[in-house]
């Protein structure tokens, strides 16, 4: 963004604090995935990437692995043309039918709700899920909707001006680690 | 991340490779929205489109109208002929009634090329050419290339030909530029009556004759012939000009196997296509109808963008 | 009472010398052209004196064709505001063209416009006589009448006479009257639309009519001018084929003279490439080929004249696609600019030009004048060369502002005209 830059302020979680809440993630989710009616939908691009991690580790416990679907919201948003870039439509597919589904809708960082809110409008012009669950891997706070997560890797507390990234090998990152940036005005 | 920004579309000469690739991107992604139950998606709530047909295109003005509505525009179909808004009323009368409606994109469709760059130039709101004159009609280009990458892969080296009325047609001018842009090769063909000078240094080779213009090739065009262009001398007869210049199965053999054929429609079967190549295996000039609402969604989607970030 | 222009630089074309010095006149003749140092105003008293502040002094200017659209199209211009702003291009005599509503096929309509002019008075309104009845190429206009009711010469305006042996006829018959006949040229049937055929009609999707259509036509013109054996005028040549075969013909003795506009010197087909109503002209501006082949007949004699095709139009005639816009541009006060820039560019010779829009016309039509020389009429044009002024709505006196240079700066324009002695235009600050 012009007249900011963004300074590395401190590690969240590193690669094993990472490894270890997406296994306390993967173990709340399995009894809400267990009546075989249920689905992932990863909301892209980090959501999407979180929800493969959590399939993986079901699959490597033996378990039974619910469709994967990915979801993007910048048709959804209700800030699409406020921002300053052009919003880059990313890829959408949903290849199952979603009626009757629990459906597990997978963020990697929950803020102000306004994502998931999206995401909910777009989830139900694919279909009626018969409900729907919120896992997320960071919890950072600053709620504008109410919504809240039902599974959470993990909470902080952050304040406006921070910025949550989560950033996984593969993203292109050099190592698994989740990072609070700080936005600095030049 | 901002690849592609415009502030109209008025033709596909002078548009980047990039800004091209961005269109074709965005597109398959609009593409799958019209294949959904839910064919709708509210990104344009309150965003305003004109349409401006000021030449009867029935096609083009209902798939500009379910791309708009499609995003969640609203829209104004406003429709005439150009012999009775000539009669007094200025083009420039006409545009500035049109923005008392404060529209927030007009896509003008005009039988006098260069009337999209000069309703650009005289209202506040984002032009998109829907065919002017024998100029261009760049979204007309934009889905056939949408159609052939997708049938076809890439564009790069890719061997097109277009057959038929090129002087005349915007179709081919925009698709000249398109293409050229995108790295494909443009062969063209045509009763010369039909085929503007200096084609050369736009980059494409010209034919006398169908036949080694579409050996090899990966597309075949095919363009309309207007019927009101029969009987003034630009060439005998129909039945000729279906002998020497139309694509039957037999001519289409020399293209390569896997070639494929279109049309940006309406056609006169018989005349420049016939019916069996026409509805054949290769023919995908249904599906370029499709794939034209999903391009003009992306151009839509792109302008208004321009449109709310500028206000 | 003696009038001195003092402090100017003359040059009469044909002696070709410039100098500093100044002129006096009296009773519209001019008595006495005399060197003198720059700066040099001081005179006796009982001579009124005029400062050219440096400016260039030149015998004014005789345009061979324009458009004053009266009667009939008052909205575009009238004799009064056409006399204006060509007083304000340094021209003291035009001629107009005939097809007028009505047209101008007959004595009465022919004296009506020169009444207008006199009765404005800036300049000598000359019209051009149509050849043929309502310029419908079919009946003989009644052309002994005009000769004797003052018309300059005989021409069909910017319509094409379809039958070559009526316009043959026409020739013979106008030579009776010693009437020169100026004729534009482009055979109809090869035209599509009014922009140069070539690559940016292409790219641009403008109707076209290639040079072809103005080089048969030329051909055919000169074809019967060396048949009938009567001097022709070629007006407004576009193209370098058209340069070729007017050379040509020149060279084998036939009398054909030929003329070109300021503004197909300085444009070419580039400008019409962004659909300006503006820059729709007729003929079009056509390729750098055609326009450098222009500037080469100009300096070799091929081409005689500069002249205007002052052409207003309406808003409403110009606010519109390119291929409804009425073709034709607002020049009389561009002429000057555009010439001054050429010369800048060394792409036309000072003398040469000033010969083609003061020396050739007044000989083609048999007027007196056309140098600076004791005993010549005091019509004279004091030019400005440097200073920058922008084409715009409100700096141009014609009522039509369609120039396709409107925003466009040039250095240099008319500040003063003199016709007869009297001043007949005067940009504020001169006088």
């Amino acid at each position: 963004m012009p007249g900011t830059r963004r300074v590395e302020k401190r590690i969240l979680m590193d690669a094993a604090a990472l490894d270890a809440a997406l296994d306390r993630m993967t173990e709340a989710l399995v009894p809400l995935v267990a009546g075989g009616r249920s689905c992932l939908v990863g909301i892209q691009t980090g959501g999407a990437h979180v929800a493969r991690r959590l399939l993986a580790r079901m699959a490597a416990r033996g378990l039974p692995a619910p469709p994967l679907g990915v979801l993007d919201i910048t048709l959804y948003r209700d800030d699409t043309f406020l921002g300053l870039a052009q919003p880059v439509v990313r890829h959408t597919d949903v290849p199952f039918e979603l009626n009757g589904m629990d459906v597990i809708l997978v963020d990697d960082v929950l803020y102000t709700g306004r994502t998931i809110r999206a995401a909910l409008d777009a989830l139900v012009d694919f279909g009626r899920p018969r409900l729907v669950r919120l896992a997320v891997l960071v919890d950072r706070g600053l709620r504008e909707y109410p919504i809240q997560a039902d599974v959470v890797g993990t909470r902080c507390e952050t304040t406006a001006v921070e910025n949550v990234q989560v950033e996984m090998t593969e993203m292109g990152n050099a190592t698994d680690r989740v990072v609070i940036y700080e936005r600095e005005s030049r | 991340m901002s690849s592609a920004r415009m502030n109209h579309l008025l033709g596909l000469e002078g548009v980047s490779r990039e800004q091209i690739q961005t269109i074709l991107d965005l597109g398959r992604e609009f593409k799958a929205v019209g294949q959904r139950r839910i064919k709708k998606v509210p990104t344009l709530r309150g965003i305003t489109v004109v349409l401006m047909f000021i030449e009867p295109s029935t096609r083009t003005r209902i798939s500009f109208e379910v791309a708009a509505k499609r995003l969640s525009a609203e829209t104004l179909a406003f429709t005439a002929s150009s012999s009775s808004l000539s009669k007094g009323e200025t083009l420039l009368d006409t545009a500035q009634n049109l923005m008392a409606m404060r529209p927030d994109v007009i896509v003008l469709r005009h039988a006098y090329s260069g009337a999209p760059h000069f309703l650009a130039k005289n209202v506040h709101a984002a032009v998109v050419n829907a065919g002017d004159g024998q100029h261009e009609h760049p979204t007309q280009s934009l889905l056939d290339m949408f159609t052939m990458q997708e049938k076809k892969g890439s564009l790069d080296g890719l061997e097109v030909a277009i057959v038929g009325d090129i002087r005349h047609s915007r179709v081919a001018l925009s698709n000249m530029f398109g293409l050229t842009t995108m790295g494909a090769k443009v062969r063209v063909a045509g009763p010369r009556t039909m085929l503007p000078p200096y084609l050369d240094r736009l980059g494409v080779r010209v034919f006398d004759r169908i036949e080694p213009a579409i050996e090899g090739a990966d597309v075949v065009m095919m363009l309309r012939i207007q019927k009101e262009r029969m009987g003034k001398d630009l060439f005998p007869s129909d039945r000729e000009y279906a002998r020497v210049f139309g694509l039957d199965e037999t001519k289409l053999r020399l293209a390569k196997p896997d070639a494929v054929v279109m049309h940006p429609g309406p056609m006169n079967r018989g005349v420049e296509i016939t019916p069996e190549v026409a509805d054949g295996s290769r023919s995908v000039i249904l599906e370029q109808v499709e794939n034209g609402v999903a391009v003009r969604m992306a151009v839509l989607y792109l302008l208004s963008a321009h449109l709310v970030e500028g206000a | 009472m003696r009038t001195r222009l003092a402090n100017c630089e003359i040059l009469d074309p044909g002696k070709g010398k410039r100098f500093w010095g100044y002129v006096e006149w009296e009773d519209g003749v001019i008595t006495a052209v005399k060197r003198a140092g720059p700066g040099m105003v001081e005179a006796p008293k009982d001579i009124e004196v005029i400062d050219g502040h440096g400016h260039l002094l030149v015998p004014s200017f005789v345009d061979l064709y324009a458009d004053f659209c009266e009667p009939g199209n008052e909205q575009r211009e009238n004799v009064a505001t056409g006399s204006t702003a060509a007083a304000a291009g340094g021209y003291t005599t035009v001629c107009v063209r005939p097809d007028t509503s009505p047209v101008i096929d007959g004595a009465d309509t022919a004296r009506f416009v020169i009444q207008q002019g006199a009765a404005c008075g800036r300049v000598e309104v000359r019209p051009l006589g149509a050849l043929s009845k309502s310029l419908a190429g079919e009946t003989m206009a009644e052309i002994g009448e005009m000769a004797d009711a003052g018309v300059a010469g005989l021409s069909e305006g910017d319509h094409h006479v379809a039958k070559a042996g009526f316009l043959r006829r026409c020739m013979e018959y106008g030579a009776n009257f010693h009437l020169p006949i100026l004729l534009t040229s482009e055979e109809p049937s090869l035209v599509a639309g009014m922009a140069h055929e070539g690559y940016v009609a292409t790219i641009r999707g403008l109707k076209a009519s290639p040079v072809a259509a103005e080089e048969t036509a030329v051909a055919r013109h000169v074809a019967l001018c060396e048949l009938v054996g009567t001097p022709v005028h070629l007006l407004k040549l576009s193209s370098a084929a058209a340069v070729r075969i007017v050379r040509d013909a020149k060279n084998r003795g036939v009398p054909v003279t030929a003329s070109v506009t300021a503004h197909h010197l300085l444009l070419n087909e580039e400008s019409a490439a962004d659909w300006d109503p503006n820059a729709k002209v007729w003929p079009p501006c056509r390729s750098e080929e055609d326009r450098k082949a222009l500037l080469a007949g100009l300096a070799d004699g091929t081409i005689d004249a500069i002249v205007s095709d002052h052409a207003p139009r309406a808003i409403e005639d110009k606010e519109l696609e390119f291929d409804l816009a009425v073709p034709g541009a607002s020049t009389l006060e561009t002429v000057w600019p555009i010439v001054n820039r050429l010369v800048a560019a060394e792409e036309v010779d000072l003398r040469t030009a000033i010969q083609a829009l003061a020396v050739f016309p007044r000989r083609l039509l048999g007027l007196p004048g056309g140098t600076i020389s004791a005993g010549a009429p005091a019509d004279l044009a004091l030019l400005d060369r440097a200073a920058p002024w922008t084409v715009g709505p409100s700096t141009l006196l014609s009522r039509g502002k369609n120039s396709p240079f409107l925003g466009q700066a040039f250095a240099g324009r008319a500040e003063m005209t003199v016709r007869g002695g009297r001043v007949t235009f005067a940009r504020s600050g001169v006088r």
